[in-house]
Formats: C-alpha cells, sequence, structure tokens
C-alpha cells in the first residue's frame, strides 16, 4: 500500500498537467497528497493532545508533581480556549505569538550568542589542537565576514577576490551537503519503493 | 631407691613393688638381683668401699670400678678367700691387687646370686666356695635356658669330660666370656664354638689330663649344693659342674638325652653330638678323662701338641684371637707379679707345672704362673694369680695328656702351619682379622699378644699359638669385627707393650681393649709393684674395647644414650629373646661359611630347626652392658638416684629425691627473640606492601568541585560586553563600517524582479521563519515588503509555519507604519498555515486555493481567502507574479524550491534567507531555481540602500556590527587566557598524576 501511494505520487511528478489522459494520476496523486496533508494535521493534532495528556499526568502525579507542567496545561487549554473563542486572525490573540513566543524565542538566541561566546572562549582551555584552532579561526573570519567589517577591504585588489572565495567556502560546502541530501532522500525513496525498508509498518 | 627392673618386660617398678606393674612379674628375684645391681649402679661406690672389709684393698677398689668394687666387696664379705686365687707364692689376690677386677667380682657376687639364677658369676663363686652345701640335682626347670649356654657348652663338649671327672678341678675359666660377650654380640663369639668342635673333630686333644683346673669347688657345689642355691649358678657353670660328677659315659647319655631346647642354639651348634659321635677312637681316647674337659679348656692342650694338626684359623673365635694377642704382654707382666687372686682351676694349672715358664724369656718357672690367655680378658691380666690356669696351661703342654679346653684345642688346631719360631700364639691373628673387618690394616711387625707369650712358656700348644701369629694374615678372615680396633690411631697407641721384657713377636697386633688392659696394669705395676688391676674397667667410658663398641650397633648406641642404664628401654618381653642374648649377632657369626659347617657336619640352627629357648635376660646382664654403665652421663644420673639422705628423717636412705637438685637443675626457660630474621630486600618489600596497605586505606581527597564563579562572572561580562556593544544603536547613525557599494548578485536579482513587478501584480510571501529568528528576518524581509508596498503589490501571504501567519500579519504591521498609504486590507490576504507543513505545499503549488481555503480573518469577516479583494482573480500559483520565500530554514527553501519551484512554472521564486540559511541556499540561486536572493540584516540593509529608502536595517546595523566586533574581541582574547590558563593550570594537574 505504502509502495503503491508512493510510486502513484512519483508518478504525479513526472506526468506533466498538459496530458490529460493521465490526469487521473495526477488527481489520485492530489486524493493522496490530501490525505497526507490531512494525516499530518492530525498527527499535529494528536501530537499536541499526547502533550497535553502527559503533562497533566506530570501534573497530578501524587509524588513530586511537576510545577511546569501546570504552568503547560494551564497556558495550552488558555490559549485553545482564546483560539477558538478569540480565532487566529484576532490582532489580540495574536499577541499570544509576537508578544510571548516571540520575545521568548529570540532571547533563547541571544542567550545562545553568550553561550558560544563563552564555549568559543574556553576551547582552546579544553581542547588544544589544530581543529580548535580552525575552527575558531573559521568562526572569527566568517563573523567578521557576516557582520561586514571586512567590507571596506574587499575593493582592496586581491582581497576581495579571497573574501569572496572564503564567502564561497560555506556555500560549497552547503552545495556538498545538499547533494548528499538529494542522494539520501533518493534512495529512501527507492527503498521505500522497492520495499526493502518499511518504516509504515510500525 | 633404686627401682626394680622387671626381668621379663624390662621396664622399671618401684623398690617396694613385688610384682611388676606392667606385666605383672613376681619382682621378688628380680628385686635381689637389682639390689647388688643397684649397687653396681651406684655411684657412690667410693661410700660403698669404705664399708667393704679391711681385707680388701683400697687401692685397688679406688681404681677399679664401682661395680666391680661392689661384686667385689660383697664376695669378700660373705666368703672367704677363695683358695685358687692364692698364687703359688701365697699372695693373696686382694693384697696384690693384681687380681682381674672382674675375675674377683665374679667371687664377690656369691651372696647376692641367691635368688638370682641369672647371675652366673656369682654362681661361680658359690661354687667355688660353697663346697660344704649341699648340693641336690639340678631342676631342669629351673634352669633358664638363656643362663645355660654355657653349661651346655661343656655339656655338649666332650673335650669337657675331663674337667667333669676332676671334680675338684675349678671350673673352666668363665674368662670365655667376658663382660662384652654378654652385650648383644654375646654369640657371636660363642658362636664360633661351633667352628673349634669342627675343629676338634680332626684334633681330639690328646692329653686332657694335664689341664685341671680347680674345679673342685663347683664339683661340691653340683654335688651337695641345694636346688635354691643351683639355682642361682648359672646354667653353664652348673652344667660344669654336673658332668664333673658323672662318667663318661653318663655324660655323655646326658648329652645325647637333654632336650636340645634346654641349650641355646649356638651352643648346639657349637658342640652338636654329631660331631663327637664322628671322633676318633684316639681322640676318645686321648681324651680319657679329659673328655669332660669343657672343648674351650680342651682346645688349649689340643693347641699345644697339634702344632702340626693344622687346624683352620676360621674356627678359632675371634675374641680368643683377641685374649690371646691381649695375653702376651700380660704374661709379660706377671714375672713382677706375685700370683694371687688366682682361682683354683688356674692354680691347678699353675701348680702342676710351677717350674715351667710360661714366658719365653721374662717368665720366672713357678714363682709366677704364667699368664693365661684369660689374662686378655678383662680383669683377668695377672698369670699369676691364677694358678688354676696355669695348671691348665701345665696341663696343655704337649708332654703331658692335659684336659685341655676345647678352646685351647682349637688354638692349636687354628694354627694350620705352626711354627716353632714363632713362640706366641697366634692371637694377633684375631686382632688383625677385626681390624681387617674394620677396614684396617695392620702391620705385622705389631706387637705380640701377652697370652701368646703365655702359651708359649706354658705349653708347646701356646707357643704354637705364638707361631701363629705369623699366619695372622690367612687367619684374619675369622676375625670378627667386635674385635678389630675401631681407631687405627688408638691402636697404635694402646697396643704398646707393657714390658719390653716380653718379646713380642713381629706382626702381631693388639688389639684396642688389649692394649687398655696392658696400660692400666702397666699403672699399676708402677704404682703398686704388685698384681695387675686394671686402673680401668674395660667398659669405663672411652676406654671401653673396641670389639665391645663394634659389637653395638649404632640404634643401640642412641637408646643407650638416651636411657639411663638403669632403665630397660627394650621392651622385648622375655619370651621372645630366642637368643641368650638379645642382640644381633655379628656378621661372622651369622655367616657361617658353607664349607666350614660341611666340614665340621654340625647343623646350623636353621637346619636343624631347633629353636632358641626363650630365655630370661639376666638383670646383671642388662645391667652390665658397657654401654650404659660406662656412659660418664648415665653415670652421673645414677649418682643422683644412688646419694644418701645424710639428714632430716629421711637420713639414710638412698633415692631420695633432692629439693636442691630440682632447684639447681632448674633454669630459666629460654628467651627466644622476637625479632625476625629479615633481609634488607624483604624489609623493603615489606615497606612497599605496607605502603600500598596505607594508601588502600587512607581516603582519597575529594577533588574539590571546581567552582563556577569564574564561569558565571565570565559568562555575565560576555553578556555586559555584548549589551554594551548593542547599545551602541542609540546612537544615531553609529556604523562601525560601511556596507560594501558592490551588492550582491542574488540581492540585485530580488531587487530587479521586484522593481520589475507590475502594477497590482500578485506577490505571493510564504512566512516560513520561527518567532526566534523574527529579529533577523525581519530586518532582512522589512526592505523588500516594503518594495512590494511601494509598487503596491497585492500580496498574499502563506506559511507553513503554524506561528508564520501572526508573524506575517507582524511584518506587514511593522513596514505599514513606514508606509502608511498602503492598504494592508484591501492589498494583501494572510492565506494562513498550510496544515501539513512542507507536505501541504505539493498540494498547495497544484490547487492553492484546495490547500488554503481560508484566510486568516475569513473566521473573523467571514470572507474565504480567495475571494479576498486582494485574491480576486488568482487560481494558482501561476497567476502570481513573483512568489518570494522568506524563511530561516535551509530545509524549507528545498522544500518550496523541491515542491512549488516546478509547478511556478514562468513565476520567478525569490527568497530572503537567514544569514544561516543562505550558504545552503545560494547554491540554488547559482542554479537559477531560484531568481533572487538576499539574506540576514546586512542583506536587508544593503537592500534598503540598494532602494535608497534606509531604514531599520540600516538603524541597527551598527549594533549588529558592533556585537559581532565584541564576540569577535571576546573570543580571540578569551581563547588566548584560556589557552595560557589551561597549560598553566594543566601541569599541576599532570604533575599531581604522576
Amino acid at each position: 500500500m505504502a509502495i503503491s501511494v508512493g510510486l502513484i505520487v512519483l508518478l504525479g511528478y513526472l506526468i506533466p498537467p498538459e496530458m490529460v489522459e493521465f490526469g487521473f494520476i495526477l488527481t489520485l496523486r492530489s486524493i493522496l497528497v490530501g490525505w497526507a496533508v490531512i494525516l499530518a494535521g492530525v498527527a499535529a493534532l494528536v501530537g499536541v493532545l499526547n502533550l497535553f495528556l502527559v503533562h497533566v499526568g506530570r501534573m497530578t502525579a501524587k509524588r513530586n508533581p511537576d510545577r511546569y507542567s501546570i504552568l503547560l496545561v494551564v497556558f495550552f487549554v488558555l490559549s485553545l480556549g482564546l483560539g477558538l473563542y478569540f480565532t487566529p486572525a484576532d490582532p489580540q490573540y495574536q499577541k499570544v505569538v509576537t508578544a510571548i513566543q516571540v520575545p521568548v524565542e529570540t532571547s533563547l538566541m541571544a542567550i545562545l550568542v553568550v553561550t558560544l561566546t563563552f564555549s568559543s572562549i574556553r576551547l582552546f582551555q579544553r581542547r588544544k589542537g589544530t581543529m580548535a584552532v580552525v575552527f575558531a579561526a573559521s568562526a572569527l573570519v566568517f563573523l567578521l565576514l557576516g557582520s561586514g567589517l571586512l567590507a571596506p577591504v574587499q575593493d582592496l585588489p586581491g582581497v576581495g577576490g579571497l573574501l569572496a572565495f572564503i564567502q564561497r567556502l560555506p556555500i560549497a560546502g552547503g552545495r556538498g551537503i545538499l547533494l548528499g541530501i538529494a542522494l539520501g532522500s533518493l534512495t529512501a525513496g527507492l527503498r521505500i519503493l522497492l520495499g526493502t525498508d518499511r518504516p509504515y509498518s510500525g | 631407691m633404686a627401682d626394680i627392673i622387671c626381668p621379663k618386660c624390662g621396664k622399671t617398678n618401684p623398690s617396694e613393688a613385688e610384682s611388676c606393674f606392667f606385666c605383672g612379674e613376681s619382682l621378688a628375684s628380680a628385686g635381689e638381683g637389682v639390689d647388688w645391681l643397684s649397687g653396681l649402679r651406684s655411684s657412690d661406690w667410693q661410700d660403698n668401699a669404705s664399708e667393704q672389709p679391711a681385707g680388701e684393698e683400697p687401692l685397688a677398689d679406688a681404681e677399679i670400678p664401682d661395680w666391680l668394687a661392689r661384686v667385689r666387696s660383697r664376695n669378700q664379705d660373705e666368703q672367704p678367700e677363695p683358695d685358687f686365687f692364692t698364687s703359688p707364692s701365697g699372695e693373696t689376690p686382694d693384697a696384690s691387687g693384681e687380681t682381674a677386677n672382674w675375675l674377683n667380682n665374679l667371687g664377690g657376687t656369691s651372696e647376692q646370686s641367691e635368688g638370682s639364677a641369672d647371675d652366673w658369676l656369682s654362681s661361680l663363686s658359690s661354687a667355688q666356695f660353697e663346697e660344704e652345701k649341699p648340693q641336690a640335682p639340678i631342676p631342669p626347670a629351673k634352669e633358664p635356658s638363656s643362663k645355660s649356654w654355657f653349661s651346655r657348652l661343656q655339656r655338649d663338649d666332650p673335650h669337657a669330660s675331663p674337667m667333669r671327672s676332676e671334680p675338684s678341678e675349678p671350673p673352666p675359666m668363665p674368662a670365655p666370656e667376658p663382660p662384652g660377650p654378654t652385650e648383644p654380640k654375646a654369640e657371636s663369639w660363642m658362636g664360633d664354638l661351633q667352628n673349634w668342635g669342627a675343629n676338634l673333630d680332626q684334633e681330639p686333644p690328646d692329653q686332657p689330663e694335664t689341664f685341671e683346673p680347680d674345679f673342685s669347688g663347683y664339683q661340691a657345689e653340683q654335688g651337695d649344693e641345694a636346688p635354691a642355691v643351683r639355682a642361682d649358678l648359672p646354667d653353664w657353670f652348673t652344667e660344669i659342674k654336673a658332668p664333673a660328677e658323672q662318667t663318661p659315659a653318663a655324660d655323655d647319655t646326658e648329652i645325647a638325652s637333654e632336650a636340645p631346647e634346654s641349650r641355646p642354639d649356638w651352643l648346639s651348634q657349637a658342640k652338636p653330638a654329631s660331631l663327637f659321635a664322628d671322633e676318633t677312637p684316639e681322640q676318645t681316647a686321648g681324651s680319657g678323662e679329659g673328655e669332660n674337659l669343657p672343648a674351650w679348656l680342651t682346645g688349649f692342650s689340643t693347641a699345644d701338641e697339634s702344632e702340626s694338626a693344622a687346624a683352620p684359623a676360621e674356627g678359632l673365635p675371634d675374641w680368643l684371637r683377641g685374649a690371646e694377642e691381649e695375653t702376651a704382654p700380660a704374661a709379660s707382666v706377671s714375672d713382677d707379679q706375685p700370683p694371687a687372686a688366682l682361682p683354683d682351676w688356674m692354680q691347678a694349672t699353675s701348680a702342676q707345672e710351677p717350674d715351667q715358664p710360661l714366658l719365653d724369656e721374662s717368665a720366672e718357672p713357678g714363682a709366677e704362673a704364667p699368664s693365661f690367655g684369660w689374662s686378655g680378658f678383662p680383669g683377668i691380666e695377672t698369670p699369676s694369680e691364677v694358678p688354676a690356669a696355669n695348671e691348665l696351661l701345665a696341663g696343655a703342654h704337649p708332654p703331658e695328656p692335659v684336659e685341655t679346653p676345647d678352646f685351647a684345642a682349637l688354638f692349636g688346631q687354628e694354627r694350620e702351619t705352626p711354627s716353632e719360631a714363632q713362640p706366641h700364639p697366634d692371637f694377633s691373628a684375631l686382632t688383625d682379622e677385626a681390624a681387617q673387618a674394620a677396614g684396617e690394616t695392620h702391620a705385622p711387625e705389631a706387637e705380640a699378644p701377652d697370652l701368646s707369650a703365655l702359651f708359649a712358656t706354658g705349653a708347646a700348644g701356646v707357643a704354637a699359638f705364638a707361631a701363629k701369629a705369623g699366619e695372622e694374615q690367612q687367619t684374619s678372615e675369622d676375625l670378627p669385627d667386635w674385635l678389630h680396633p675401631a681407631d687405627e690411631a688408638q691402636v697404635d697407641s694402646q697396643t704398646t707393650p707393657a714390658e719390653p721384657a716380653v718379646e713380642l713377636p713381629p706382626g702381631a697386633d693388639m688389639p684396642d681393649w688389649l692394649s687398655k688392659f696392658d696400660e692400666a696394669r702397666q699403672a699399676d705395676l708402677e704404682g703398686i709393684g704388685e698384681l695387675t688391676f686394671d686402673d680401668k674397667d674395660p667398659f669405663i667410658d672411652d676406654q671401653r674395647p673396641t670389639w665391645l663398641q663394634n659389637i653395638q650397633t649404632p640404634e643401640k648406641e642412641t637408646e643407650a644414650s638416651s636411657v639411663s642404664p638403669l632403665i630397660e628401654p627394650e621392651a622385648t618381653s622375655p619370651e621372645d629373646l630366642k637368643t641368650p642374648f638379645q642382640v644381633e649377632l655379628p656378621e661372622w657369626l651369622n655367616q657361617q661359611p658353607a664349607g666350614e659347617a660341611a666340614q665340621t657336619g654340625a647343623p646350623s640352627v636353621d637346619e636343624t630347626g631347633e629353636e632358641l629357648a626363650k630365655a630370661d635376660l639376666p638383670s646383671w646382664v642388662e645391667d652390665l652392658r658397657p654401654l650404659e654403665a660406662v656412659i660418664p652421663g648415665e653415670v652421673k644420673k645414677d649418682a643422683s638416684e644412688s646419694q644418701i639422705e645424710k639428714a632430716g628423717p629421711l637420713a639414710g636412705i638412698r633415692g631420695v629425691l633432692q629439693g636442691e637438685d630440682i632447684s639447681t637443675s632448674y633454669r630459666k626457660p629460654p628467651v627466644y627473640s622476637a625479632r625476625l630474621n629479615v633481609s634488607e630486600r624483604q624489609r623493603s618489600q615489606a615497606a612497599i606492601l605496607e605502603n600500598l596497605m596505607a594508601m588502600e586505606t587512607s581516603p582519597k581527597a575529594v577533588p574539590s568541585e571546581p567552582s563556577r564563579a569564574p564561569a558565571m562572572i565570565l559568562r555575565v561580562v560576555i553578556a555586559l560586553l555584548l549589551i554594551l556593544s548593542l547599545l551602541t544603536m542609540l546612537l544615531p547613525n553609529f556604523r562601525l563600517v560601511e556596507l560594501p557599494a558592490a551588492y550582491p548578485a542574488g540581492l540585485t536579482a530580488l531587487h530587479d524582479r521586484v522593481e520589475a513587478l507590475p502594477a497590482d501584480a500578485a506577490v505571493l510571501l510564504a512566512v516560513d521563519y520561527e518567532p526566534g529568528f523574527s529579529g533577523e528576518m525581519r530586518y532582512a524581509a522589512s526592505a523588500v515588503v516594503e518594495h512590494l508596498m511601494v509598487k503596491n503589490a497585492r500580496m498574499l501571504f502563506v506559511s507553513t509555519v503554524p506561528t508564520g501567519p501572526v508573524l506575517a500579519d507582524q511584518l506587514l504591521a511593522q513596514v505599514n507604519l513606514r508606509r502608511s498609504e498602503y492598504l494592508l486590507a484591501d492589498r494583501t490576504v494572510n492565506l494562513g498555515y498550510l496544515p501539513g507543513g512542507t507536505t501541504s505545499l505539493l498540494e498547495f503549488a497544484h490547487n492553492p486555493k484546495a490547500a488554503a481555503p481560508s484566510a486568516l480573518d475569513t473566521p473573523l469577516t467571514g470572507i474565504p481567502a480567495w475571494e479576498h479583494q486582494a485574491a480576486l482573480g488568482l487560481n494558482s500559483l501561476q497567476d502570481f507574479s513573483l512568489v518570494i520565500v522568506l524563511t530561516d530554514s535551509p530545509e524549507t527553501g528545498r522544500a518550496w524550491i523541491e515542491q512549488v519551484q516546478p509547478v511556478l512554472s514562468q513565476v520567478p521564486l525569490a527568497m530572503v534567507t537567514s544569514a544561516q540559511a543562505a550558504p545552503l541556499l545560494q547554491p540554488y540561486y547559482d542554479s537559477g531555481q531560484i531568481q533572487g536572493m538576499t539574506s540576514g540584516m546586512q542583506g536587508g540593509a544593503m537592500y534598503e540602500q540598494r532602494t535608497g529608502r534606509v531604514s531599520t536595517a540600516n538603524q541597527f546595523l551598527g549594533a549588529f556590527q558592533s556585537g559581532s566586533l565584541a564576540g569577535i574581541l571576546l573570543i580571540i582574547v578569551g581563547g588566548i587566557i584560556s589557552a595560557v590558563l589551561g597549560v598553566s593550570g594543566r601541569k599541576p594537574a599532570q604533575k599531581g598524576k604522576a
């Protein structure tokens, strides 16, 4: 079943929309992808429910109840209720995200900056070697490049090319990563289609 | 009091015990025997000597050992001086002091021999001095087999008949049985009597009458002595007497009828009936009266007259050889000594031929009896004191048919090639043989024994013995081991002839023990000038003869050395004794040559099947064991036991435990050092082990947890520096570095694509970034959104992230602040979140209305998304003029490229990404899959500069640059410090590990 669904969806990518005679395949693919989207939505709902029940269990535990779970459950119910009542389009309700979630996550990123800086300082205290030096040097270089602090020197002859070469290094690495990801995704798809792997069999 | 040794089990019992505590044997007889033996054992013999009659010579007593002194004192106390001890010169042996000690003591033990049937020595004296006592026939039952060994010898020996025929003669000399033979090796020399008997078959004694020792006392004793008295006599002695009263025929009958078990085997072997049955008529006739003479006595006569008999030397007992050799110096001494204390039988021998010199040169005829061969034995050294022996020797002279003892005949028969040139009897051969057995080599030119001289002067047969001296090498093979001196050096030192007047035949060796006697005799002669008494008993201490030392086995010596002589260590019961002396026979006796046995025709003990009669070892024999008697240490113990209490209620009692002895003998127990003898290496190893144990037991110091304060301080410092760096945003137009003039290609393409949008173009914006990246993405995308607002494009927002629709509204609201003329409600539609995430992108790409049918504000406005004014005319993605994906994730950008971009067809796809996602999405721009791209705050600022509308991105770019610079500086400085501190802080740790 999984293989057939996969093959059908795969065929939908290969059949152009202009080929009306193979339109049923596109329709079938759309239905299957719609089922997948619904299943994904339900899965998110199931995940939300599972998270809620887990924290309810921790909150109601007879021994050492988790106080943070109480907060989670309370605010989950509150958000759900307010969202159902106000709808997500309500600007006041959207402040739940913009006034709470965005600053929280942004603050986490700020803390990450301090932590990474501290770790970079302790790097040479814990690890000594070429890789540590390379790592520290690359971090510093790309910080300089990313911050634009080296922009004045980019106009210098030879420096601009060098900086451009250095800026392409992560792109090259990213391309390689993308190629690897593509090959891995292709292989995983083929294994599933060929029945070698059955991740859905449980 | 001395304890009583049980004659049966040999264990010590209290003196007051009537029966043995261990075996129940009656100790009456044993006690009597012990009494006088205890006196012998006692070391205070000097005290007892003072109790002796005044007739005894104190000097001699002082010199002689205690046991001899006791025996002699008792003898003199109770009995008159025997006649036969009277020397031809009329001197008593006591006066002369030349009487052999042990021989004197023989007579002295008579009174104590009553009730002690073991004491044959006492019987000897009793037989001599108690002739007046009625003698009853000897009850055979009272004759212990172990004690009748000698009597059987006499009885079995046809040559002993002359002695029996002459009751007045003294019994044969007990000298052939010196104290030594009473030791375990006693049978060895007696066993040689068999050989003698065998030799006698070839050469019977011719003149038994000539040898007539004074056995009168014994004859009277045999005839008159009461049974009780006879019980005291040793069997051999009673047997000697008994034949004297009988006729030869009767004697033969008696011999034949005598129970074989009543005599020891060795005696049976020595004198079997068959042996004498084979005697030639000449021998029988020759023996005549002398056929009752003991064989050993007859041997003298035969030896005298049978120079041509050439009896094999093997027949001569070894001990006699030694005696013969020892006699020579003794005979030489006898010249100067008055004959005294000689037994009757010896006196008779002397009297028969008073003028016949016993010695070749120095002997005085008549005045001094020649030193008989017995003098070679311990205690008998003065031939002048032994007239009977002289008579015997005289009788052994060839011209007169004497009653020669068998052994005397053997002496003569032993000489295979008698030589007159060698007048001395060849007793040295015995010594040599003994020495040869001991692994020593005797020089043939050694001193000749005294006994040889005696024989030479007394009889030709004796001279034949002396002539045998040159043949000692031939006959030395028969010498037993006990005759060999244990030490050759000792032999050399002790075999020096006492009298130079006596010419010892060259090549004659003198045994050690004979030399001792010789020396002792010389000492006596020098001191007294009278009869020679041995200064030291042959059993005293190291003066013990070597032949006696050889007798004792090492095991016996060990036992004897550890056990008191008064305590019999052997647990062997008398019933187990199969021989008269429970000893090991010497090899020369056990290994009787087969040829010799065949020659003599005497069946061996094993062949005849005769069992040795069980006999009790006489207590006096046990007590006289030389080894135990002569050990000084043991004697010392005896002295302590026999010490007489002189004060207190126990005064006069002997053997009282001495308290002071115990106290003095007590000594402080040794204190042993507890210090171990440990080497340096062991000590070092022990120290290492101790250190290891200490390290294991000692608690390990828990390393202190490093304080978190420095890290926290450092983090706070970092945060403060970063915050301070960000505070630069408050400064107007603060910028560390100006943006480069050249814009990235992707930015320019994106700008151009936006700038090229037609009017009222529909642009699809996918807001797919997380709220955490909203700060970067907001400043990166605000310039693009503002540019779209400038272009008055319709903007539809969709998101695959749940928070995306809200962030999209936030972004529009922020940009709308600067472009308030742009009407968001009319120009924008928020399609909301696509359920399923990226999974729904394909569906959204193919059917956007189906994938996102409602807008975010649809619940509020009730207007479907695709019916919204801004979405009018849009049915698919190809209806859009531009699709811009705002994402911070390469995966989301890749999903849009992979799922939506193929569907867009001619619709360009551009991306505004975060700085971290740009490197992964830049290849898609380079490949043309996306047509415009900008990334990060710097990209937003540049896009602003590119549009000419410097806004928030450039406002916060200075703060961003300062923050980045602060971070870079912190990493560099902090890294260097950390590296330095790490090196300096690790050294102590490494040192601590080492």
